[in-house]
């Protein structure tokens, strides 16, 4: 894990909290395991503040896509438009349509509702930095029949 | 410290795996960090490897290509700080992109840097398939493996079955007994018909009794 992370990311998420063993009036969440557990405005707040930074470059950009996909979560609207400003940032289009592949592919997962609402919540962004999503490509249904790797 | 190539060497100890990944961020092109003027080797020949001409001669720029990778940009961390390509649905973005840089390509990454609405689809879907080799739909499309696994299952088992029933008549040959032969065969009948077996639907009921024959 650590050699995912750039160290700052490390400092955030690995704040322990000491167990409050004994309290006469509880004033917080009292936390079994050692890890802090942050809401979800935090963590959202975390990660937008990740891809708005205005020298991020796309080593970084690929590292938190990739991060954030093994997450068990699909990514707020405001994420994805962050990361997608981020991309717009480093000039790389084709970055922009993978992740929202990923995030597609993801929620189709789920259910089939999902990825209708995400497209309508980011289409803001999508039309003000020209962002074609996977269906104006024509990559919501296969393009080319390569072969698998696992075949070769 | 620069001039040793850590990917040269193979380390396995975490505490220099981090400066693996610092020199690999270092050869990469896309970081702001480096010093180094050009990003990407734009190349003018189609073929990315090709061992039938001489070696290039090393320079620098020579010295940060991966013999494995030809001249393709390194982009990212990837899996595990290896500059190789993947198409993978837990991790989108591979470390290397999928395409050399060549001077069609050049020409579609300074439009990019403009703005992204002048893109026609087709500027961009080539600029897609210069960064990654498959898609999303492309590389979990199903295979339809099951049918063939289906069929070659049930034609062994069909292959076995007879197989087994070929060596049982070989191995347990049934030599006849005296009792199928036919004058045994025709005593048999009439002790059938006098024993009146199936006399209402059966074999008596064919025989005419009276007259001794078969009924008409």
């Amino acid at each position: 894990m650590a050699l995912l992370f750039r160290s700052t990311l490390i400092q955030l998420l690995t704040k322990t909290t000491r167990p409050m063993l004994m309290t006469m009036a509880s004033t917080g969440r009292r936390n079994m395991s050692s890890h802090s557990k942050e809401t979800d405005e935090e963590f959202d707040q975390r990660w937008k503040a990740y891809f708005e930074r205005p020298n991020i470059d796309g080593w970084d950009i690929r590292q938190g896509i990739n991060h954030m996909n093994r997450l068990d979560l699909i990514p707020e609207p405001e994420i994805i438009s962050a990361c997608l400003q981020a991309c717009r940032r480093v000039n790389d289009h084709s970055l922009a349509v993978r992740y929202l592949e990923a995030i597609r592919y993801k929620s189709n997962a789920v259910s089939k509702e999902v990825w209708p609402w995400i497209l309508q919540e980011i289409r803001p962004t999508l039309n003000q930095l020209g962002v074609s999503a996977p269906e104006d490509l024509g990559y919501d249904k296969p393009e080319l029949a390569l072969k698998s790797v696992d075949d070769m | 410290m620069n001039n040793l190539l850590l990917r040269h060497v193979k380390l396995t100890h975490p505490q220099v795996t981090s400066m693996l990944q610092y020199q690999c961020r270092l050869n990469a092109s896309t970081t702001t960090t480096t010093t180094a003027g050009s990003k990407s080797v734009i190349q003018q020949s189609p073929i990315v490897l090709d061992n039938t001409k001489p070696p290039p001669p090393l320079d620098a720029d020579r010295m940060r290509m991966h013999p494995r990778i030809g001249n393709r940009e390194i982009v990212g961390y990837g899996l595990k700080g290896k500059p190789e390509y993947f198409d993978l649905v837990m991790f989108p973005c591979p470390s290397i992109r999928w395409e050399a840089d060549t001077s069609e390509i050049a020409e579609l990454r300074k439009k990019e840097k403009g703005d992204w609405k002048q893109l026609s689809t087709e500027d961009k879907k080539r600029l897609y398939r210069a960064s990654f080799r498959q898609t999303f739909e492309e590389f979990t499309a199903p295979s339809g493996i099951w049918k063939w696994t289906m069929g070659w299952t049930l034609i062994a088992l069909a292959g076995l079955i007879l197989a087994y029933d070929g060596w049982r008549r070989v191995a347990y040959p049934f030599e006849t007994p005296d009792s199928f032969g036919e004058e045994k065969l025709k005593k048999q009948l009439q002790y059938h018909i006098a024993a009146r077996q199936g006399p209402m639907t059966g074999l008596s009921a064919k025989w005419d009794y009276e007259t001794g024959t078969w009924k008409k």
